[in-house]
């Protein structure tokens, strides 16, 4: 018994041994079985030879003694479990003569793969890297950001990096306190600072902020709670990029100092990992949150990073955030508080999802729809071809090709095709890649760039194989089952490849149609979308203007120096050469605020409805010659008095006369600022002028709201303004003498963010125009591929019907009724597609809707004109075939048997 | 010289029990095959190859290279300890299926 099962062991050992052994050596044991046999043939035929038969006779009488050669070796090709290896590179080998025997064939196939797993691969990667890698920090699945939103802001669905509100110290200790919630919790703000005279970005975090992502330092060490008082010596973490590109990766750089422009120096204590440059590809240091700030202060822009205990939800969190800052309100909180607090329905919002996510998801389902529809394709172009060889296949089948080994070779052939067009796809995913990459960064500055990365690579590998398993084996399954491999048969006159598979075929196509016009309604809209916003009229003139930031306040303590070198500055800059004019205004940064600020007036002579504070109005507050330098038209009235005015003028927009003002004149009216809570100064102040509607908010995010302007230039101390000027000069040639002039005013003043408004306003569309285009080639790429599609089915048709159309035209038909014919084909199955696509389209678009401007997801033009365009390029894809169709000369075609 | 149609099996066995006795080429087997059962047995030249070559890849047998009485290259095989084990076993199935048989022949029931 025992024996038994030892002597079973040792036999499957050998076997897997001597298995192994000869995937190593398979020419070896081919050559010896050679051998082997030669030589009992040579000693057959010498016995034969001994026994009176002539040299041939004997030859011929040891062969047929010893069997047949060839297959008495399949034999024992076979025990040696090398056959299926070695019949697989045959089958190769031969596939691969066949393709190229094919070129063009061939040359559609993998461009069509090639292209769709392009694109495929590089909506992927840059989806893969924004959106659904984790951080690369210890189980990031616990890791939250935490901000409020006000309700203004949650409404308008914005950015997360754009909210308003911040968080303060005190809310940092509350929340710390909450230990079943969280792990650790800190607080953080982004600030900005000049190093060298350029501009750095840091992080402003408390010390638990490296216990949270829980890293170490690369060198050195971070700072701890105790230095986050003021009297503590002040010190600086550096990122570990900058630590690299400034210093050298000086390894003896702790204990060094670095300085900010206009501010004590800082020690240096060590060098943060660049782990935590994906937060922001920007953060060049770290520096602590200095606990003299107010401690009910809130920074603006400043939001919590939590690591949650295990379990915990963030819901759970949220919810009960929400109820310590509601009880603080109702406990702690002076009036003011309360009021905004209620007013502004503050909620927590955590999340870590990146600001592209909508839309880099809506461009993988189009780059998948491109996918499917280049698969059809192929799968159609294979079927096609199956046809072709159907007679060649039979006879394989014939001489002993099972339905495996028919369907190995096809499979083949296909795996080469799917192969070469990853391969190539891969290629142009690299290039894609590049391209992107290049757009994101300027587009969301925190971005790091996408790769191609090893996942990406296995994915698109088993996909390859899965595409040509289909592939291969579909064609091949249709034929087998309708019986046409079995019988050998050459006319073609055997259309019987299946009904089944006909319906198939056509349904593939129409399938594409669809898809294709799914998708050129969405490109279409798109488009629409961004003609209307490059329609929108900015109402001043962004061309030539640049702006910049000036901060008098971190080089003069004294106040009231302030006013003197703001008009020095000023007239500085007026005497640069190229410049037109020059003014300043109060802002805070951003050229075109991504949120709103909206402020209320009350209007002397005119009723407030119950329940509202005053009208809504955004404020700005500029100089007088603010208008002439953003070219914004003064319509009635006059602009504000240089160097002063008498307090309480205002000068309104267009809107606000239209809106609050119908047929009164503006001139005579009176204004006074309301609070958002209720009550006003009782300050009433005059309309000095109107000027026209400028979108000083951006193109697409206009709500409508009217813009009072009161002056800035009265003689009142300013902090720091933003430097508007008009010059003809660009960016490189003006801004150094710009610095250089302040220079001479005071060695630390400083040109901050100096900016084009015009290349600022174009950026604003960027976003939408890079969907935009991508969707749109996406659209052309399914355009082109459903009407290769069309012409392939066509054109296979009319092979098939070559008989038909024979009989047809020699009983009469005329050239004309056969191409109709050929067409109506055509037609039918384009328009079949158009119809399952526009209602389709209604039901997709939705998805659509947040990226549309002005533009309704059932807009009628778009609707009429993608399917036209479809039409048409299928007519012409029709066309073809059915010129060949109109060639066949019934003679010929009756005669092919 | 009758030849018998090989049953399934036996022809592995004859070629062991050929070997047990010293290693030999392909034609050699099938001669010493031959030649043993008095001319009673006459194997199918060509299709002891494939057998030969299962053999070989269940470790039953061993193959080399060498040169053969006529100066040419020929593959000679060995029995291994193995297949000195296998033959055993067959043989004293054989023998007993033999008997077996017999016994029911002989049977007048």
């Amino acid at each position: 018994m025992i024996k038994t099962m030892w002597m079973k062991l040792l036999d499957i050992l050998y076997r897997c041994k001597n298995w192994i052994a000869g995937l190593f050596q398979p020419l070896r044991l081919e050559k010896e079985l050679e051998i082997e046999m030669q030589h009992h043939l040579a000693f057959s035929k010498e016995h034969y030879e001994r026994e009176g038969m002539s040299s041939n006779a004997a030859k011929k009488a040891a062969l047929k003694g010893f069997g047949n050669v060839e297959s008495l070796k399949e034999d024992c090709r076979d025990s040696w479990g090398t056959r299926v290896i070695n019949d697989f590179i045959r089958d190769c080998r031969y596939s691969a003569r066949m393709l190229r025997n094919s070129k063009g064939f061939s040359f559609a196939v993998v461009i069509t793969l090639a292209l769709c797993i392009g694109a495929n691969i590089t909506i992927f990667s840059a989806l893969y890297h924004l959106v659904l890698r984790q951080l690369p920090f210890e189980e990031p699945e616990n890791l939250v950001r935490i901000h409020y939103v006000n309700k203004e802001t949650a409404s308008k669905k914005l950015n997360p990096g754009n909210f308003l509100d911040g968080a303060s110290y005190s809310q940092y200790q509350d929340y710390k306190a909450e230990t079943d919630l969280f792990e650790n919790i800190s607080l953080h703000y982004y600030l900005f600072r000049v190093v060298d005279s350029s501009q750095l970005k840091g992080v402003c975090a408390t010390a638990s902020f490296f216990d949270v992502m829980r890293v170490e330092p690369i060198l050195g060490r971070f700072y701890t709670e105790e230095e986050m008082y003021p009297s503590t010596a002040p010190v600086v973490v550096l990122s570990e990029t900058l630590w690299r590109t400034k210093y050298a990766s000086d390894p003896d750089i702790i204990g060094k100092s670095f300085q900010f422009l206009n501010k004590p120096p800082l020690t240096i204590i060590g060098v943060a990992p660049q782990s935590l440059e994906t937060l922001d590809r920007n953060i060049r240091f770290f520096t602590p949150y200095h606990y003299r700030l107010i401690e009910h202060e809130r920074i603006p822009d400043s939001a919590f990073w939590a690591r949650l205990k295990p379990g915990v939800s963030p819901n759970t969190v949220s919810e009960r955030l929400l109820a310590i800052e509601t009880h603080w309100n109702e406990e702690k909180a002076d009036t003011q508080s309360k009021k905004m607090f209620e007013r502004d329905q503050r909620r927590f919002r955590m999340n870590l999802s990146h600001p592209f996510e909508n839309q880099l998801l809506m461009l993988q389902f189009g780059a998948f729809l491109v996918l499917l529809i280049g698969c059809v394709n192929v799968t159609n172009l294979l079927l096609g071809r199956a046809k072709k060889r159907q007679f060649e296949l039979s006879i394989r089948h014939s001489c002993g090709a099972s339905s495996v080994a028919l369907g190995r070779m096809m499979f083949c052939e296909s795996m080469i095709l799917a192969f070469l067009g990853a391969i190539i796809g891969t290629v142009f995913s690299w290039v894609g890649l590049f391209s992107i990459n290049n757009y994101l960064t300027s587009l969301d500055a925190t971005t790091t760039a996408a790769n191609l990365n090893a996942t990406v690579f296995v994915w698109i590998s088993v996909t390859a194989t899965v595409i040509s398993f289909l592939m291969g084996l579909i064609p091949l399954a249709l034929l087998w089952k309708s019986g046409s491999i079995q019988k050998i048969d050459n006319s073609s006159r055997a259309s019987s490849f299946g009904k089944g598979a006909k319906t198939f075929s056509n349904g593939l196509v129409v399938l594409q149609v669809a898809m294709t016009c799914a998708l050129l309604i969405g490109a279409g809209l798109l488009f629409r979308s961004l003609t209307k916003v490059s329609e929108v009229d900015p109402g001043f003139d962004p061309s030539g203007v640049l702006q910049a930031r000036i901060k008098l306040r971190e080089v003069y303590e004294d106040r009231t120096k302030w006013v003197g070198v703001r008009n020095r500055i000023l007239e500085v800059m007026r005497e640069i050469p190229g410049v037109e004019s020059v003014s300043f205004r109060y802002g805070t940064g951003d050229v075109f605020t991504k949120y709103t600020y909206s402020r209320y007036f009350a209007i002397r002579g005119v009723p407030l409805e119950p329940g509202e504070v005053g009208v809504r109005v955004h404020i700005k507050w500029i100089d007088g010659t603010f208008f002439e330098t953003m070219g914004i038209p003064l319509l009635h009235g006059r602009t504000f008095f240089l160097g002063g005015d008498e307090p309480g003028r205002f000068i309104v927009d267009e809107t606000f006369v239209e809106k609050y003002l119908p047929g009164k004149d503006p001139l005579v009216t009176e204004l006074d600022r309301r609070s958002s809570l209720g009550g006003g100064r009782n300050d009433w102040g005059r309309i000095v002028g109107v000027v026209g509607r400028a979108n000083l908010e951006g193109q697409d995010r206009p709500d409508g709201l009217p813009i009072v302007y009161q002056n800035l230039d009265n003689n009142e101390p300013l902090w720091g303004f933003l430097l508007t000027i008009r010059t003809t000069r660009s960016l490189d040639s003006i801004t150094p003498e710009m610095q250089s002039k302040l220079k001479e005013i005071h060695p630390q003043l400083h040109l901050y963010d100096p900016m084009f408004l015009d290349e600022a306003y174009h950026d604003l569309n960027l976003e939408r125009r890079g969907i935009t285009w991508l969707v749109g080639l996406f659209a052309v790429l399914a355009v082109l591929l459903s009407a290769v599609g069309i012409y392939g089915v066509l054109s296979f048709s009319v092979e098939q019907r070559r008989r038909e159309i024979g009989i047809r035209s020699a009983i009469g038909a005329s050239r004309r009724e056969i191409l109709s014919m050929i067409l109506v084909q055509g037609l039918v199955k384009t328009g079949s597609g158009l119809v399952v696509g526009i209602i389709a389209s209604f039901y997709l678009t939705r998805f659509l809707e947040s990226q549309l401007f002005n533009v309704s997801t059932l807009d009628l033009g778009t609707y009429l004109s993608a399917p036209v365009m479809i039409l048409l390029i299928s007519l012409l894809a029709s066309y073809l075939p059915a010129r060949k169709a109109v060639k066949i000369d019934p003679h010929e075609a009756l005669r092919a048997e | 010289m009758t030849n018998h149609v090989f049953p399934k099996g036996a022809l592995e066995m004859l070629i062991m029990k050929v070997l047990s006795n010293g290693s030999h080429h392909g034609w050699g087997i099938a001669q010493k095959i031959h030649l043993l059962s008095s001319e009673a047995l006459t194997v199918e030249e060509g299709s002891l190859y494939p057998t030969l070559s299962r053999m070989q890849q269940r470790g039953w047998i061993k193959g080399r290279m060498g040169l053969s009485e006529n100066n040419r290259q020929a593959k000679y095989y060995t029995l291994t300890s193995l297949g000195k084990m296998h033959l055993k076993q067959e043989q004293k199935r054989w023998e007993e299926l033999a008997a077996g048989i017999a016994q029911v022949l002989k049977s007048n029931d």
